[in-house]
């Protein structure tokens, strides 16, 4: 029943609360606004404004690349982040993130299929990712059923586990068999997530799914604190645990599986942004969920931006997401304790 | 003239998958407003009974019903304004604030999507007062003493506002000062008309808590009876299996 102490005893005031939320809206809307005329067209740095009065190509790139573009960063950003915040209070385990489940890795090894098959359709190669993302979360949770071993919870990582290795190795062997010089730059770049492929078009196909999966994870941002307590406990409040715990899984999966089936995998924000969140403003869900999803959309744009505008070239968002994903958590663990399960 | 029991428990056989049973034709009455103390060795079958109580999980044979109906009938949500269970050990993954924690017992209350408001807040503080816990409201539990922490997770019972209250080893591994004061404060609730079964290895608060005990070994009730009949060595001795003396000992009871 240990719980490691933590400094944080902020998420007190009711005004305090609302004042972060309100901040990182604004911090979102402000960085979207400047991000938009950021980029390497006239030249590396500021657009100035008015010339999109003038320049029908900064029109084009502006309203037609960036524009559908970054909305899909912050879609993506809301959705790693809600997903992220929203797993790890249901699975009582702060190092769970967004992709667990085997729901990145089956999303990567369909679009490595479908590279390897010649398949190169955008619209197909989403929906194969999609679709093995889909059956790597069936399976996680159709392989806890069967473990005789552990609770739900324990049940549930291991299958995670399980999956997300089974998949990994068909990921590998896809890379084994692939083309050297046609195939593998292609799986390689799209493991490593890109917004490049983000379109309007491919926006509003992956958006009805995130969206309505993101309004059940912010519907249960109270619930998921229920979650978070032993199942005996929750059970006497008269929740069910296992299929509300089950019904947030797939939400969660489903809106990370959709987003990464055009974007690729988009590592540790998932993790991290919750983790940030908690240390500020304490680990109650109805701050942690929808504040992480707003600092999972900030993240991710601003990840973004640099990755599309530092170099003339292209940098793979993953790389950026894994950087700054990877420093700030080394960080928070040595400025404050990250709280961990017993 | 007969009361209808609150509580009636009749030939309960239980035990963990195919295992053999550790229960095996257990039957009880509990009035409403009484206190009762389950004893017995390690392994009787205390905590798996309680969890057959409250509903958590279900016996091989016999029944379980509530105020006339069959407990296995009531909702989730029924069930949990008619009793709270609290188990000896929960994890506890996350540093809540101890008003939103005890805010979470709240629940059979709420629509399920319904965020906590007003009056849950008042009831959670007012849950907290009853304990002389409410200065700790906007602490956090991991800040707590095993006692205060015990404490604070029968506040958000109080708070799930049910009658009936379970309590797996309410006052073990707490000092003396704490065990007497989870004991007073069980006192004072079961005085307020709440229904309280708990089980306990410690005789001494089955004596000072009063009400009725029963001992559970080998798969049975071995005792049943009012709990100030606890001193009587020899019926502990029966019940146990193992010598009993009653003695003199330095006690907050």
């Amino acid at each position: 029943m240990a719980i490691s102490g933590s400094a944080s005893s902020v998420g007190g005031s009711a005004p305090g609360r609302r004042a972060l939320g309100g901040i990182l809206t604004a911090a979102l809307v402000v960085l979207f606004a400047l991000s938009l005329f950021v980029g390497r067209y006239p030249a590396p740095g500021f657009l100035n404004p008015a010339v999109l009065a003038t320049d029908e190509l900064a029109r084009q790139i502006v309203f037609n690349s960036r524009l559908p573009r970054m909305l899909g960063a912050v879609l993506l950003g809301l959705v790693l982040g809600g997903a992220g915040a929203s797993l790890q209070s249901v699975f009582g385990n702060p190092l769970v993130d967004a992709g667990f489940l085997g729901v990145s890795q089956g999303a990567a090894f369909g679009a490595a299929l479908s590279l390897v098959l010649g398949l190169r359709a955008y619209s197909v190669v989403a929906a194969l990712a999609f679709g093995m993302a889909a059956l790597a979360l069936g399976l996680s949770l159709w392989l806890s059923e069967r473990f005789r071993y552990g609770g739900q919870i324990l049940r549930l990582i291991l299958a995670g586990l399980a999956v997300s290795a089974f998949f990994s190795s068909l990921l590998a062997t896809m890379k084994y068999v692939a083309d050297p010089l046609k195939q593998l730059p292609d799986i390689v770049f799209w493991t490593m997530g890109s917004m490049v492929p983000m379109s309007w078009q491919r926006l509003e196909s992956a958006a009805p799914v995130a969206l309505a999966a993101l309004g059940v994870l912010f519907a249960m941002r109270w619930r998921v604190n229920l979650l978070s307590l032993d199942d005996a406990v929750s059970h006497s409040l008269g929740v069910r645990p296992i299929l509300e715990r089950r019904v947030v899984s797939i939400a969660a999966a489903a809106a990370v599986g959709v987003m990464t089936a055009v974007c690729g995998v988009v590592g540790w924000v998932g993790l991290v942004v919750p983790q940030i969140v908690r240390a500020i403003d304490g680990p109650d869900g109805r701050t942690v969920v929808p504040r992480s999803m707003l600092g999972g959309a900030i993240f991710v744009l601003i990840s973004d931006t640099l990755a599309r505008s530092v170099f003339s070239g292209e940098i793979p968002l993953g790389i950026v997401t894994s950087l700054f994903g990877a420093l700030s958590f080394a960080l928070l663990l040595t400025l404050r304790k990250v709280e961990l399960a017993r | 003239m007969t009361v209808q029991p609150y509580l009636s428990v009749r030939d309960i056989v239980f035990g963990w998958g195919d295992g053999p049973a550790i229960l095996e034709g257990v039957g009880f009455d509990v009035a409403r407003g009484q206190t009762l103390a389950i004893l017995g060795p390690n392994g009787a079958g205390k905590t798996s009974l309680l969890s057959i109580l409250s509903g958590r999980i279900r016996p091989r044979a016999g029944s379980v019903r509530l105020e006339d109906r069959s407990l296995a009938t009531f909702s989730a949500r029924e069930r949990a304004r008619h009793i709270a269970f609290l188990p000896q050990l929960e994890k506890l993954p996350f540093n809540y604030r101890v008003l939103d924690f005890v805010l979470m017992g709240r629940t059979p209350h709420m629509e399920s999507f319904a965020l906590p408001g007003p009056d849950d807040e008042r009831a959670a503080h007012e849950s907290l007062g009853v304990l002389g816990m409410d200065s700790f409201e906007n602490r956090n539990i991991g800040e707590l003493s095993g006692g205060e922490l015990q404490l604070v997770r029968i506040a958000r019972c109080l708070a799930q506002g049910a009658s009936m209250l379970m309590l797996d080893e309410p006052a073990s591994m707490l000092d003396p000062a704490h065990s007497r004061h989870i004991a007073d404060a069980l006192l004072a609730l079961a005085a307020a008309g709440k229904t309280i079964i708990y089980t306990t290895h410690d005789i001494g608060l089955g004596i000072f808590l009063g009400g009725r005990a029963l001992i559970l070994a080998g798969g049975r009730a071995q005792w049943d009876g009012p709990a100030a009949n606890l001193c009587d060595a020899e019926m502990l001795a029966r019940a146990y299996g193992i010598p009993f003396s009653v003695k003199e000992l330095p006690s907050t009871y």
